[in-house]
């Protein structure tokens, strides 16, 4: 039979479009999220045993391991990324969208009972700080442009009991990921400052920084994002007390968007763009473990806890659009909650495109006038396309590699504007 | 992908296009997978820099270098004709991108 090179292109267009109702349609469907950005286990109160999930586009919900949505809160502006359960059973928020951070009745997802907003000059005035402070012109105009696009990206919240430190009011620790700014408010009555650390557009202190965590002596740990490491701070001094970051034959830390320390001197690390979860220990500053590379792609943020005995970490990574959940001690993947849609959906793409090289690769083998395999290989029309298979298939197995490179270099710019003005 | 023998003439160009295919893949995936790796360090040096500006002034860059080794050979000749010359150096377009991400990727994924 004869080869028709354009009769093979039109079929493996017709699979390739055949599968975008599929993948993008039926799957996501098929599960009440999409895009995960924080996913939680929850531990206690009437929902526990089941997960907190924050995504994209839009929602905190609560679902049960089988997926039956619980509880679920929409947003007018869908651009989330933190969710947490707060001892009084409510559930604070980070609004990315609407700058702000809520707490919504958990009786009553669409009932406000708190509010933080960085562009309410109620809650904060950026002027009178920024004088107080002594912070730069470039800062302060900055702080005044507040009709940019994204202008705050409030990633991260992490609510502070105060008796844990002595005090007679709890706090909220907010990131404000594109002033370059963490600040502590007061929850419990006045939302005044009680703590901060950075400059806004000062990137020798922090550049784009996430997840910032108050350990149990006080300090404060923080991915220091776009500096490609991890800083803990003292709170009295602002010192920096302790610095990671990966250095040659290790990589670099590329986007670390979540660092938990989960006791006995280990902090877990979720570095975004190398696709994987790191476990690292205090002291030495070593790499113990690392979870996850095989099947992540673009991880938000992890976590640690305990069933029964037995531990295992959770991650939420958007691209993979499940929840993703790992035995601690071997790092092998326990469960996808969920599908993977997206990342499946580039995968069967690719393999059409090895597809169609493997069979450019079968007609130029059959064509060649040469004898035998290795003179048939030495054939130019031959070897070109036996090149091509390897290098697609090379590509489509490293996909979470060729995701991070594009994520690296631009993509991420261009995700975050979609979603922030949607 | 597979080359046909064409030979393009005119009064004050010619050149054996089909002989040069072979040479051209080559230059086409060695440049893709040299310029890949590059664009890691760009990257990662200059962190604002985006791939799709990169990308293409990469293949810009590869164009013009194949452009120029066929002015060289003609002796700088103008052909009567230019749009087989300069359509030329756009074979293995495709060459070029694999081995650009293949090697983007390898970089990536060993580069510190």
């Amino acid at each position: 039979m004869r080869f028709r090179k354009n009769l093979l292109i039109l079929a493996l267009t017709f699979l390739a479009v055949a599968g975008i109702p599929v993948f993008l349609g039926a799957l996501p469907a098929s599960q009440p999220f999409g895009m995960i950005l924080d996913v939680d286990y929850i531990t206690t109160g009437p929902y526990e045993g089941n997960y907190l999930v924050t995504y994209e586009p839009g929602a905190t919900i609560i679902v049960s391991p089988e997926l039956e949505q619980l509880w679920r809160c929409e947003l007018p502006r869908p651009f989330v990324h933190e969710s947490e359960i707060l001892p009084n059973g409510n559930v604070m928020i980070a609004d990315t969208g609407a700058h702000r951070v809520i707490e919504v009745d958990i009786n009553d997802p669409t009932n406000i009972v708190w509010e933080w907003n960085a562009k309410n000059v109620n809650d904060i005035n950026w002027t009178e700080m920024a004088i107080q402070e002594g912070w730069s012109d470039r800062a302060i105009r900055y702080l005044t442009r507040q009709n940019v696009r994204d202008w705050s990206h409030l990633n991260d919240f992490e609510y502070i009991n105060g008796t844990k430190y002595g005090r007679d009011y709890d706090s909220i620790l907010i990131s404000l990921r594109n002033l370059d700014l963490i600040i502590e408010v007061n929850y419990t009555d006045t939302k005044d400052v009680t703590w901060f650390y950075g400059e806004p557009k000062n990137h020798q202190i922090l550049f784009e920084q996430h997840n910032p965590d108050r350990r149990d002596n006080g300090n404060t740990i923080i991915c220091d994002s776009e500096n490609h490491r991890i800083v803990e701070v003292d709170y009295d001094t602002k010192e920096v007390v302790w610095e990671f970051h990966l250095e040659f034959p290790n990589g670099q830390l590329r986007w670390a968007r979540d660092c938990d320390d989960i006791g006995n001197g280990t902090y877990l690390i979720t570095d975004s763009n190398n696709a994987r979860v790191l476990l690292i220990g205090r002291d030495n500053k070593t790499i113990l473990r690392e979870y996850g590379n095989a099947w992540l792609v673009q991880p938000y943020e992890s976590d640690y806890y305990e069933i029964n005995g037995h531990s295992y970490v959770i991650t939420g990574d958007p691209i993979v659009t499940s929840i993703t959940i790992m035995d601690y001690e071997t790092g092998m993947l326990v469960a996808h909650l969920g599908q993977p849609f997206l990342t499946n959906f580039v995968r069967y793409f690719g393999i059409l495109v090895n597809v169609y090289y493997v069979f450019m690769l079968g007609v130029a083998y059959r064509r060649s006038e040469e004898q035998g395999v290795l003179s048939k290989l030495r054939d130019p029309a031959v070897y070109r396309e036996l090149i091509h298979v390897i290098m697609v298939y090379f590509i489509v197995v490293f996909l979470a590699t060729f995701f991070a490179y594009l994520a690296e270099s631009g993509l991420h710019n261009i995700i975050d504007d979609i979603v922030a003005n949607q | 992908m597979t080359s046909q023998p064409e030979t393009v003439q005119h009064t004050e160009y010619q050149a054996d296009f089909a002989s040069l295919k072979i040479r051209l893949f080559w230059v086409k995936l060695l440049s893709g997978a040299a310029f890949g790796a590059l664009s890691y360090f760009i990257f990662r040096f200059y962190v604002h820099v985006t791939f799709f500006v990169v990308i293409p002034l990469l293949y810009a860059v590869t164009y013009g270098i194949i452009l120029l080794y066929l002015l060289l050979k003609s002796g700088f000749k103008r052909p009567a004709d230019p749009k087989p010359l300069l359509r030329f150096p756009f074979n293995f377009s495709s060459t070029w991108l694999m081995a650009f991400f293949a090697f983007a990727i390898i970089c990536y994924y060993f580069g510190w």
